[in-house]
Formats: structure tokens, sequence, C-alpha cells
């Protein structure tokens, strides 16, 4: 019976994880896509810094 | 009918006079026509360009520099409509905050202003995201003189005189009585019902302004004529390259124009928000392929990644790469003005024109959060990537590159300290002397203003239509 339990509580946990990644990742995906700015032949490029 | 002479000519018959053969003047005539009513047009130059002509344009720019006023309109038959570029759409809802009328009030003159300028009554709209709009101009190939000089010429109810110099108007009381012209170095007295001063965004307040010198009493001595006079800046803000195929996908197919020039505008949302004028810009259908080459060097320099993330798309029609174009709005300031040249006369001995003008820190403002707004749409939705010119990011300055729009000065409004023109483009004060033209515009936008002027014009008929049938 206990088994069961921690066996439920441990999916039931995971499954909680595994639904608020795709959030998570969000949150990751709009931090990484950082600003920046570059000066060349007086333009000012907006870029990414990934770019 | 074209008249030689004026002794040819009984005024009785024609209720309406119109000063300027430019798209106001033609358009109001034209639409006079349709509704039986006979008007004439007098137009101060001849049916051709001449040089000669255009002397008479010449005025002094006091200020920040702006195309030569002699060059930037053209005094003959069609007005400046012998060069514009035909960039066509109704103003944004947005830009008519402040006058008195709102875009439904211009609505049910769209189809119409189509028609005389020859474009398809269709103009799409876009969403990008909650700050832009991909937006579409027509493009109208409509020369007014090229288009309406045979069938004026055929017509019983438009009539024309050219050569003929508008000086100014005489009246009493409240009504204008006569205007004062030079043909064939004469002096003429020519009487009418109604007057509709349709000369041009400088004409228009240098023609009421002598007419206020001349007659103390006729028109209010505080209605701000001249005043609150705008430019339309069309500027070089940067340069950049968008992914159109990426872009089309992103919007679900609503891509306007793939192979035709691309035009985003400032949406409400943008305005509001960030608390700025309107904006658009624009990059051409078609590109310079050195400028291209260049961008495409610098963009691997600066930013390797990306440039070998968009190699494949390189000189394909998907990848649009330029220079980026902005139209800017200005906002309108008392110090920008017309003013009567005190001492410098015309060969009719009439003041010249003395411009006061200083570019806006706002419209560079504008400038400034547009290119950077929508510098992180194209990194959010990786649709490209844009630079802005260095003395717009550090709000230093702007160069014009066009002058051709001129706004204001007889602008419309209910408050008389701050207005010339009531509702009806009627001057205040005056019973029968009107306003056609882009003078009158309150404020201005990121879009050319014939379309609305010629919207303007048609509203005006009807109203002359209804007060010489009242």
């Amino acid at each position: 019976m206990n088994k069961n339990k921690d066996r439920r509580n441990f999916i039931k946990k995971n499954l909680m994880l595994l639904f608020s990644l795709p959030f998570l990742n969000l949150n990751l995906i709009t931090d990484k896509i950082k600003k920046k700015l570059k000066k060349r032949k007086n333009f000012i490029w907006y870029l990414n810094e990934q770019d | 009918m074209i008249f030689q002479k004026f002794e040819d000519i009984d005024f009785n018959n024609f209720p309406v006079i119109i000063f300027g053969s430019g798209p106001a003047g033609m358009t109001i005539a034209l639409e006079l026509e349709k509704k039986n009513i006979s008007s004439i047009i007098i137009e101060a130059g001849d049916s051709e360009y001449s040089e000669d002509s255009q002397e008479l344009y010449n005025g002094k720019i006091i200020g920040d520099n702006l195309i030569d006023l002699s060059s930037s309109r053209l005094r003959q038959l069609g007005g400046t409509s012998g060069h514009w570029g035909g960039w066509s759409k109704p103003m944004e809802a947005y830009n008519f905050k402040k006058w008195p009328i709102k875009k439904e009030t211009l609505d049910p003159y769209k189809k119409k202003t189509c028609s005389i300028l020859d474009i398809k009554n269709e103009f799409k709209k876009t969403k990008l995201n909650n700050y832009f709009n991909q937006i579409e101009f027509r493009y109208s190939n409509v020369n007014f003189a090229e288009k309406y000089k045979t069938y004026i010429k055929k017509s019983k109810k438009i009539h024309l005189i050219l050569n003929c110099q508008l000086s100014h108007f005489e009246g009493k009381g409240k009504k204008i009585l006569s205007a004062t012209c030079f043909f064939e170095n004469k002096t003429k007295k020519i009487q009418s019902k109604y007057f509709i001063l349709a000369c041009g965004g400088i004409e228009n307040s240098r023609i009421l302004l002598w007419t206020r010198e001349k007659n103390t009493n006729l028109i209010n001595k505080n209605l701000p004529i001249g005043e609150y006079w705008m430019h339309h800046p069309w500027i070089v803000s940067g340069i950049g390259l968008i992914n159109k195929k990426k872009l089309k996908k992103k919007l679900n197919n609503r891509f306007i124009d793939y192979d035709g020039p691309l035009h985003f505008a400032a949406s409400k949302n943008l305005i509001e928000e960030k608390k700025i004028l309107s904006a658009a810009i624009y990059m051409n259908a078609k590109e310079d392929t050195k400028l291209y080459k260049e961008i495409i060097k610098d963009i691997l320099c600066i930013a390797p990644e990306y440039g070998k993330k968009i190699s494949h798309l390189v000189f394909k029609k998907d990848l649009k790469c330029g220079n980026i174009f902005m139209n800017l709005e200005e906002p309108p300031n008392k110090n920008n003005k017309i003013k009567l040249d005190l001492y410098k006369r015309d060969k009719f001995n009439m003041p010249i024109v003395n411009l006061f003008y200083k570019k806006s820190k706002e419209s560079l403002l504008a400038a400034k959060t547009f290119l950077e707004e929508f510098g992180n749409y194209c990194i959010n939705e990786d649709i490209g990537r844009i630079a802005a010119k260095e003395n717009i990011h550090k709000l230093d300055d702007f160069e014009n590159i066009g002058g051709f729009h001129h706004l204001g000065g007889t602008n419309m409004g209910i408050n008389k300290s701050i207005s010339v023109v009531d509702y009806n483009l009627k001057i205040h004060g005056l019973s029968n002397l009107y306003v056609a033209g882009s003078s009158n515009f309150t404020t201005g936008g990121y879009t050319n203003p014939t379309f609305t002027i010629i919207q303007l014009s048609l509203r005006l008929a009807d109203e002359l239509h209804s007060k010489i049938n009242s």
C-alpha cells in the first residue's frame, strides 16, 4: 500500500515537473534573446547576442 | 472651356471661383460640375512648366534646411501634381485625434478619390504584432494637367483662366466681395458668391496674410494664419535585411505584395504606449546591388552566426536587403510659420514668403523608438536584422531628403486662437471664403497628403452644393 502511494507520488511529482518544463523552456528562450548593439560604418545594428 | 480674355467672361454666371488648379482646386471644380454648378478655376501659372513662373515661388527659408520653395512646388496647371510621386493612401484614424473631423467623416469620399487618382480602392493592412502593421500604398500616375486639360477645354461647367495671379481678397463685414488679380499687366477685380483658395501649402497662407494686410478689418487679426506649419520628413533612417519568406509564413500568407516594396507602419498601440508621433518605414522593391553586397558583408562581419543562417537566401527574392527609408510626422508648432517678407516683393508687388522652420525632436524620437522596437521585433521573430543611423540612435539629428509636402498654416479647428478654418473649411469669421488643400491639415501623419487633400476637397464641394442650393 505504502509502496504504491510512494510510486503514485513519484509519478505525480515528475508529471508536474514535465508539464512545467515547456513554460520553463519558454522563459529560458526569452532570457536567451539578449539584445546587443554593434556599431559599423555609422550604423547601430540591433542584434541578438548569439548572432 | 479655357478663357483667353477677361472680357469674355460674365462672372455673374459663376457662383464659385477657385484659385489654384492643383489636385484640390481641380477636384472641387470636377465635383461641382457633377452637381450642375459652374465654376471658374484661376491658375497663376501657364499650362506648361516655365522657369519665369517658378521664380515667382521664390521664398526665404529661415532655420533648418528644406528643399527650396521654388523647386518643391509647381506654379502651373495641375499644380504640384506635375511632379508628385503618386503615393496614395487614406490617413490612419489615430492621426485625426486633434482634428475637428474623424476619419469616418472622410471615408465616404474614398471611392471617388480612388477614381480621380486612377487607383484601386483597396488598402490592405496586416498586423505584425501589437506595435506594427504591414501596410499598402497605391501608386497613382495621375498628373492633373495631363488627365484633365482636354476635359476642361470641352467642359461647359468648368472654366479655366491661366496666367492670372491672385493678389488678395476685398470685402465688407463678414463677406468677401471680390478678389484682386493681375492678368496681362492689368489689375482685375473678380466678383462671385463663393471664393475657394486652393493655391497650396505656402501660397494659401501668403494670400491670406496679404489680404489681412490690405484690409485691416476683414480677417480676424488673431487668427494664426501661416502658423503651425508642418513638414512631412522623408529620411534614410537605417539599413537592414528582412527574411520575407519567414515573415510570410508567420503572417499566415497575409503578406502584402511579396515582390513589391515593403511598408511597415506604427500601430496606435506603439504610438500611445511609447508616446511618439506616427512613423512608417519603407524598403524599395528593387534592390541596389552594391548596397545589398555591402549590407551582407557588414552582417557577416558583425553577426557571423546570423550571416551563416541567412547565407542560403543571399540574392534570392526572399531576402529584402537595402536602405530603410522613413516617413515621419511633425507636430504642429506655433513657431514654424509663414510670414510675409517686410522688404522683398515680387513683380506683382506682393511680399515674398519667409518660412521659419525647425526640425522637431519629437519626430527624431519617433524614428529612434520605431527602429528600436522594430529591431526587437526582427530579433524576437527572427525575421531579419536592422540597423539605425548613428545620428538617429543618439537622437542627434536627421537629414530630410524630401521636402515636398507642405502642411498647415490655415489649419482646421474649432478654437479660433489655434485654427484658421472651421469644420467646413470656411475661414473663421467670414461667410464665403473657403480654403482647400494641405494647409488645412490640423496634424500630419506618416501618410502622404494628396489622398486626404482630395477627400477634403470632395467634401468641400458637397458643402458648397448644399450652400448654393439652400
